[in-house]
């Protein structure tokens, strides 16, 4: 699925009664299975991006379309649906619910059920597997072994692993993922770091990681900078250069 | 779509407050329920208690006075009907049977009753648990709730005070021959004697036209009906048994309207009385509708606190693709299991509250207060529950129209 912006542009309105353009004009086409890195200083419009190329945010102009999906068409349900179905996502803190066993948090996305009425796009349950042990198997792909802890008893690492399996479940064609390292420190960073972009690779899926992380950055194909609005490619490596594929 | 799981979670990872909010609407309940139930249990006891007494005649005065110190032994200082109208009852055509009730003394606590020996068996309608009716002057029967054994001697004092204020009287000493079955009223706590004993002590005589020194020959003394004596003492109280309905109502409004006497149907008394406690229970019903309306508010406060956390939680499962109806099932599925548990454990607990109330009403009036939780008391807590199902829709609309960008952002 190739991933085309065009022309999108977002502001909010602020508690001052004046508007804030955020995103301005943005333009963008990025390839099936590419590493796609954006970068830019704090404010400057990075998570409103990833937000309104994941349907989670409509821009006020432009259009967003994944292959034959045009996410700015489509209502507020087909949007949770498409994402349900296609995306997978990875937050700066986690975001994981403290009450499930990893295993839970895993395979929650699977009891959300609207994906497999997309008919032939559903995902999860296109595949005949059980979605815990699906999750259990994920699971022990990113490194996590002991699945009856406490996500609460787990360090910041392990916790983004669980968070990045859950990313997996449905095997999506697009990973979105906001600073994913930014709350690691250094080992486990580049841990995780690397875990992601391996994870993605295996998928054949779309990357886009919004980060600072000059690691995680190199692995990229593609890195943009978001300024003042609009963004700009800063580095654009031959396809399979960043890391291997 | 199933929020369940997440459901779960959520009240899991939320324990303490999930446990707070079931635990305020199960006091909510348990208020309601223990008032009522217990409300009504009064009213039956109070009902079955007075029961036995189809007439009561008495002086002029508070009808309430009477019912309250005759039914249910209340002390109280009461005008005297003339003896004259006991001896007329005795040989009325309309009266069944009769019986005076001499109050005045009492023995550690429990209140000794001069009465008829008819009234001790309710005449032979009912049986003593042991032993037989006094015989003598000097012979009593003992409510089940007396702590004497037949056989036992004691004293009688006079006034109504435990410990007795009064002075015992002289050497009279009653001899305990039988002991009543329980009658689930204060009279469990009561000594029944011949009222020519009572009369006699006070020096008033015996009633029977053969006064004398009959202290060393206390069988000598005729006990019961009729009276013989020219001047019968007078009583506080007359417990008539009038032969038919008809005969209750003759008997009822001839002797209400002489000047020396007043007579009461207990059940019309308390009637009015209930009327009258009407304001009372209103004031109950109020009290325990603002105590619940507290909880309610209590409730509705920790939710929407808790909301405000769960706010970005719910955005996360929307990003991750739930759809909004799965948010809306989820808020308000939490709270429905919330209130679920809470009403049936309120109701448990109103059985406890009304049970322990029971206990203490029991204790202090001698009525056998037994509340039980009814089907109204049910309906009442399903109502509760039905009104905060609806409630929680409230929040989960919130939840369901929140837009995800914001609360992402928290
Ligand atoms: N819902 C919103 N309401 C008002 N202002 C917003 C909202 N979302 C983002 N902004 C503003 O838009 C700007 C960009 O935010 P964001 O996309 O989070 O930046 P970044 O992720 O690059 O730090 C910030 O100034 C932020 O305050
Ligand atoms: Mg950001």
């Amino acid at each position: 699925m190739t991933l085309t912006a065009t022309d999108c542009s977002s502001s909010f309105r602020q508690p001052d009664g004046s508007t804030l353009t955020v995103l301005d004009d943005v333009n963008l086409e990025v390839e099936p299975g590419t590493r796609f890195g954006i970068s830019g200083p704090s404010g400057s419009g990075k998570t409103t991006l990833l937000y309104v190329l994941s349907g989670i945010l409509r821009p006020q102009r432009g259009v967003v379309r994944w292959g034959a999906d045009e996410l700015t068409r489509m209502g507020e349900a087909a949007r949770d649906r498409w994402r349900l179905a296609y995306a997978g996502f990875v937050f700066q803190d986690f975001l994981l619910f403290p009450g499930m066993s990893p295993i839970g948090n895993v395979a929650l996305p699977a009891s959300f059920g609207a994906a497999d009425r997309a008919g032939s796009r559903g995902r999860i349950h296109a595949q005949r597997e059980r979605p815990r042990d699906r999750a259990a198997a994920l699971l022990e792909r990113v490194g996590i072994t002991d699945r009856g802890r406490a996500v609460s008893s787990m360090s910041r690492g392990e916790r983004q692993r669980v968070a990045i399996a859950r990313a997996l479940l449905s095997r999506p064609a697009v990973i979105f993922a906001d600073e994913p390292t930014a709350s690691l420190d250094r080992s486990s960073a580049a841990d995780v770091g690397r875990l992601l972009v391996g994870v993605a690779n295996e998928a054949g899926a779309t990357l886009i990681v919004v980060t600072h992380d000059p690691d995680l950055l190199a692995q990229m194909d593609r890195v943009a900078a978001i300024e003042a609005g609009s963004l700009r490619d800063t580095v654009a490596r031959p396809t399979g250069e960043g890391a291997d594929r | 779509m199933n929020p369940v799981p997440y459901v779960l979670s959520d009240l899991r990872s939320g324990r303490g407050t999930a446990a707070v909010v079931t635990l305020l609407i199960a006091l909510s309940v348990a208020i309601g329920i223990g008032v009522s139930a217990q409300e009504l249990a009064v009213r039956r006891a109070a009902n079955a208690a007075a029961d036995p007494f189809d007439l009561i005649v008495g002086a002029p005065g508070s009808q309430t006075q009477l019912l309250l110190s005759s039914v249910y032994l209340q002390p109280s200082a009461i005008g005297l009907v003339p003896g004259s109208v006991l001896q007329e009852l005795t040989e009325r055509a309309e009266v069944a049977s009769v019986s005076p009730l001499g109050f005045g003394d009492q023995y550690a606590g429990f209140p000794i009753v001069g009465v008829a020996p008819g009234f001790a068996t309710r005449n032979d309608r009912e049986r003593l648990a042991a032993g037989r009716v006094f015989a003598a002057i000097d012979e009593a029967v003992v409510g089940s709730r007396v702590r004497l054994d037949i056989g036992d001697e004691f004293t009688p004092v006079h006034g109504f005070l435990e410990g007795g204020i009064g002075s015992p009287h002289g050497e009279f000493t009653y001899r305990v021959v039988g002991r009543m079955a329980p009658r689930n009223s204060p009279w469990d706590a009561a000594i029944l004697v011949a009222i020519e004993s009572v009369w006699f002590i006070h020096g008033m005589g015996t009633g029977h036209a053969e006064d004398g020194s009959i202290f060393d020959h206390a069988d000598a003394v005729p006990i019961g009906p009729p009276w013989t004596a020219v001047e019968v003492p007078g009583v506080p109280a007359i417990v008539v048994e009038p032969v038919t309905i008809r005969d209750a109502y003759v008997l009822r409004s001839e002797l209400r309207n002489r000047p020396t006497t007043t007579a009461i149907f207990p059940a019309e008394v308390l009637f009015e009385l209930y009327a009258l406690l009407g304001d009372v229970s209103a004031i109950l019903a109020a009290f325990s509708l603002a105590t619940q309306l507290l909880v309610v508010i209590a409730v509705l406060v920790v939710v929407a606190l808790t909301q405000r956390h769960k706010r970005s939680s719910l955005a996360v499962l929307r990003a991750l693709g739930a759809p909004r109806g799965y948010v809306l099932l989820a808020v308000w599925l939490a709270v429905a299991v919330q209130v679920v548990a809470g009403v049936l454990l309120g109701v448990g607990l109103g059985q406890i509250v009304a049970w322990v109330l029971s206990r203490v009403a029991s204790d202090q009036t001698g009525l056998s207060i037994v509340a039980t939780v009814s089907v109204r008391e049910w309906r009442r807590a399903g109502l509760l529950g039905a009104a905060a199902l609806v409630l929680a829709v409230v929040p989960a609309v919130v939840s369901y129209r929140d837009q995800v960008a914001d609360a992402l952002r928290r």
